[in-house]
């Protein structure tokens, strides 16, 4: 959170042609998606872009969970494992069902 | 892209032609994660994937240059001006070209969906100083999840990051 905070302090105060700021709205979002994680889906790398969008990445590689919570706020999703790929678009981080992430993290055990 | 864009028919770059991103680097922070050269995994040499944004695919393009429109030394004038600007804020920041990302259109348009239909095309957007300027954009009926999906595909595509050299090299 603290990493989340810094970053949008920082993209507020360099913003310029190349770099935007974060909105408010995803601000809030990303907040409360991690706000929202189980406690074992707490490893993940959180990724702010040029763009203004912030990305979390669970697992690599061929394993990957993706989320993207862009300048409205909404938040989308794809993971793709050696078994099964899913995805959507658009959705309130409120209602992302965060069980599917725990059955990701979890799916080695 | 307003309306009025979007009854100009798009011009897509040729298949054949190699289409260039360039990759910056400074010793103060450029991007907001930090990391050096911007915009590139310096463990991989690829671009980060959430810099390929839905933003620039969706909105604003993600912007290239044309290898046979374009050489090294207007990517080294481009990086000049950059430090240039950062230098009337009072800002050090020995902005510089740090390499090139290198790829042949074909491979960005072989990415594809199970039917076989194309995600991502590249359109010639040239302006006044660019002759050469492109974007990359993504296939209008697609949705965010979708560029999640094929943007790790898109990654591998664009290749390692490489000697900005290569720019003049045929």
């Amino acid at each position: 959170m603290a990493e989340l905070r810094s970053s949008v302090e920082w993209a507020a105060e360099n913003a310029d042609g190349l770099i935007r700021a974060l909105s408010d709205e995803a601000f809030l979002a990303a907040k409360t998606f991690i706000n929202s994680l189980p406690d074992a889906c707490l490893d993940f790398r959180m990724a702010i872009s040029m763009s203004g969008e912030v990305n979390f990445f669970f697992g690599s590689g061929e394993e990957l969970f993706q989320i993207l919570i862009d300048e409205s706020g909404m938040l989308s999703y794809y993971a793709k494992t050696s078994e099964e790929e899913f995805g959507d678009s658009d959705v309130r981080p409120e209602d992302f069902i965060y069980l599917k992430l725990l059955q990701f993290v979890d799916r080695k055990k | 892209m307003g309306d009025a864009a979007s009854c100009v028919q798009e011009l897509l770059v040729d298949a054949e032609e190699d289409v260039c991103r360039l990759c910056f680097s400074a010793k103060i922070p450029i991007s907001i994660d930090n990391r050096h050269p911007n915009q590139i995994d310096v463990n991989t040499g690829y671009i980060l994937l959430e810099e390929l944004s839905w933003q620039d695919f969706k909105k604003r393009g993600f912007s290239l240059q044309r290898r046979r429109l374009y050489s090294h030394a207007e990517a080294l004038a481009l990086a000049a001006k950059r430090n240039a600007a950062k230098a009337e804020k009072g800002q050090d920041a020995a902005y510089q070209l740090a390499g090139v990302l290198i790829a042949k259109v074909a491979s960005i348009n072989a990415i594809s969906d199970d039917d076989g239909s194309q995600i991502f095309r590249v359109l010639a957007t040239p302006n006044e100083n660019e002759p050469g300027h492109s974007e990359i954009r993504i296939a209008d009926h697609l949705t965010k999840m979708h560029l999640l999906k094929y943007r790790v595909s898109l990654q591998s595509a664009l290749g390692k990051m490489q000697d900005a050299a290569l720019l003049d090299r045929t």
